[in-house]
């Protein structure tokens, strides 16, 4: 009974992240301002490492960073690489040195979104040598930084109910 | 008694002179009375009809306009996808009127990244329509981008703000030719830049620039966009114009990918990666 709400509540997780994906991914939706708009997908992978471990947050960092990969350039690299790893990273933190809560989650994912932009950055900007660096990073990145961590709240909220909801009653 | 009665008024009415005005002024008092009290009926048969229906007959009235009304509804939707269709195929075939050299497919932009940083973007169609990888993507205005990367069913579209696409380009009015390549303060406002242009330049601005056609990659005389500024590069001494792309290209929704024109060469597809 147990392994059922498990396997429902990680089926909740992937449909999650697929509609996440199209959301973000869809080219006239509303919440884009002058081009810019959060990514869903990296609050989604944290939270869901939050709540579930290293292990389950290892997999769906992975999923996620491949999703990001696909939809940015069609080849798998640095985001695959880098959204297992947090997911590993995050998922540890939660079960052996933090209490998970909503002041904890938020600054792991301050911290998290954080890593993401400044790798992103790095790798898909400064080493491909294009010019403009300060501008992209003010006009660019810290905007969607800021502007994702205002959703990250309804996300968290959001994941916290399957973690919830979604589960057997332990033995 | 009664008899006697009948009989005498029957004679005042037949043989007394001036009696016959009382059936008209019966007549007179009676017959607007008639005619108000037939209207008051007509009016009210109107209001209820004879023909009266059960609730079930109602209900059954009530399901079959509201099948009725799902179905105009499709014919409603059906017939703006055929009214966007059928502007596409307008500009489909204004575009090969002028260029009757090109091969084109239709296409949509089915998704934005947001992590591109040049509003690059992703097609509803890919090899299985013979779309390759390199093809030039163009509006009914001029160039917008190319082809990237190619799969069954869709390709992404790197667009002429990215400093990635290069393309070699001249200015119509004077000659000076230069390379397109993009730059991220440009790309947010839908501009590109013209680098390498040489010195003893004679641009102007709203000069409109078009593709020199060389290496094959694009059509020769495709447009670009038109002079907007000139400038002196930050590190170097060359100077770039500023050229305006004649569509949105953030916000572009249609395109048509060119699949084959006449000049079409072969591509050092090395170089290009």
């Amino acid at each position: 009974m147990q392994s059922f709400y498990t396997v429902v509540r990680y089926l909740a997780y992937l449909i999650e992240i697929l509609v996440f994906f199209i959301i973000e991914q869809s080219p006239t939706f509303p919440l884009k301002t002058n081009g810019l708009f959060p990514t869903l997908l990296v609050p989604a992978a944290v939270v869901i490492a939050l709540f579930e471990g290293e292990k389950v947050g290892t997999i769906f960092g992975l999923i996620i960073g491949v999703i990001l990969d696909i939809g940015y350039s069609g080849t798998l690299g640095v985001c695959s690489v880098l959204m297992a790893c947090m997911g590993f990273f995050v998922g540890t933190l939660s079960r052996k040195v933090i209490r998970c809560n909503f002041f904890t989650s938020m600054i792991t994912l301050c911290i998290s979104t954080l890593i993401f932009y400044l790798v992103h950055f790095a790798f898909y900007y400064l080493l491909q040598g294009y010019s403009d660096i300060l501008y992209t990073l003010t006009t660019h990145y810290l905007p969607r930084f800021f502007y994702t961590i205002l959703v990250s709240p309804i996300i968290y909220f959001f994941n916290r109910s399957f973690a919830i909801n979604i589960k057997g009653k332990e033995a | 008694m009664s008899c006697v009665l009948i009989g005498v008024g029957v004679f005042i009415l037949r043989f007394v002179p001036g009696a016959a005005i009382l059936p008209s002024f019966v007549d007179f008092i009676s017959i607007p009375m008639q005619e108000i009290s037939n209207k008051v009926v007509d009016s009210a048969s109107d209001v209820v009809t004879t023909n009266e229906k059960t609730t079930e007959e109602y209900e059954k009235e009530i399901e079959k306009l509201k099948a009725e009304n799902r179905r105009m509804r499709t014919i409603m939707i059906d017939y703006y996808d055929m009214k966007r269709e059928n502007a596409q195929y307008l500009k489909f075939y204004s575009l090969k009127k002028q260029n009757k050299s090109l091969y084109f497919k239709m296409a949509t932009v089915v998704s934005r990244d947001p992590n591109e940083l040049f509003y690059g973007f992703t097609l509803d169609k890919g090899k299985n329509e013979g779309i390759n990888v390199n093809d030039p993507v163009i509006t009914e205005n001029g160039l917008i981008g190319r082809v990237y990367s190619v799969t069954a069913n869709s390709c992404k579209v790197k667009s002429i703000l990215s400093p990635d696409f290069k393309m070699g380009v001249f200015n119509t009015a004077t000659l000076d030719s230069g390379v397109i390549s993009g730059k991220k303060s440009l790309a947010d406002d839908n501009l590109t830049a013209m680098m390498y242009i040489s010195s003893q330049n004679k641009m102007n601005v709203d000069d409109i620039v078009v593709t020199s056609g060389l290496g094959g990659m694009c059509p020769k005389g495709m447009a670009v966009g038109k002079v907007k500024e000139i400038k002196q590069d930050d590190y170097d001494s060359s100077f770039y114009a500023v050229i305006e792309p004649f569509d949105d290209v953030r916000n572009i929704i249609d395109v048509f990918v060119v699949t084959g024109f006449s000049g079409k060469g072969d591509i050092v597809t090395d170089a290009l990666s």
